[in-house]
């Protein structure tokens, strides 16, 4: 049986939804009649993502390190959830050996393209409406070679916190997913 | 790490974990999918990584 606040007709912008995970989450959701949009930063991706998942599926060519590019996104529609997937590799090195800029950078595509698609999203976003936020379990137990990815999962779990916290007039729901497991399917 | 060194990741941690394989991307699918429709779960983490392992 259907739940009362199902998804059927709510819209669902999945941002990453071209591959691997946002791509199943975009499956699911049209599966249960949400008006899914995906967004992606390869154009290709998207269309073949859209052509594969059929139905009234909409596609945006998004670069979520792009602040305007998501305030734009973000402004298209009232929404019901909005979830984030990055399909790049985590940043893995020893700190010795880091690369401080590309460490800033690994903040810059998993930290800040959050804290935009949240900016952004969450004023538009329906009353009951979600976002779901994506980090990793390393946060907990990092190994050797995590100390960037594990604080960039770390700042996730906080702006869930603190996010949930101010913006509750508008979103009832926020929650965070810790995951390990392929990011793409085998195929 | 290559694709060749991930996929022996997940082929060795995946016979570690009680449901001996690791996750997929429509296992999660199905957890941001509760997420999106459950209206009470608010600011916390859901750990999809088969409990063991990690903590």
């Amino acid at each position: 049986m259907r739940r009362e606040n199902g998804l059927e007709n709510k819209r669902v912008v999945v941002l990453g939804g071209s591959s691997g995970i946002g791509f199943a989450v975009a499956e699911l959701a049209a599966a249960q009649g949400a008006r899914t949009i995906i967004a992606s930063s390869n154009a290709e991706r998207v269309q073949k993502a859209i052509e594969s998942l059929g139905g009234d599926v909409q596609g945006h060519v998004v670069d979520v390190s792009d602040e305007r590019a998501v305030e734009t996104c973000s402004q298209s529609s009232a929404l019901r959830s909005l979830g984030l997937q990055r399909r790049d590799s985590l940043y893995l090195h020893e700190l010795a050996t880091t690369d401080l800029m590309q460490a800033r950078r690994a903040f810059e595509l998993r930290y800040w393209s959050a804290l935009a698609a949240v900016k952004y999203g969450s004023p538009h976003i329906r009353q009951g409406g979600s976002v779901v936020l994506t980090t990793g379990v390393r946060r907990t137990a990092p190994a050797q070679g995590w100390v960037v990815a594990a604080s960039v999962c770390g700042t996730i779990e906080a702006l869930t916190r603190a996010w949930r916290s101010n913006w509750r007039r508008f979103v009832s729901t926020q929650c965070r997913l810790e995951w390990f497991g392929r990011t793409c399917g085998r195929t | 790490m290559s694709a060749a060194e991930r996929e022996h990741l997940y082929e060795s941690v995946g016979k570690s974990l009680p449901v001996g394989r690791v996750g997929e991307p429509r296992d999660i699918a199905q957890a941001y999918l509760f997420l999106m429709e459950e209206g009470f779960a608010t600011g916390r983490p859901l750990w999809s990584t088969a409990e063991r392992f990690w903590f």
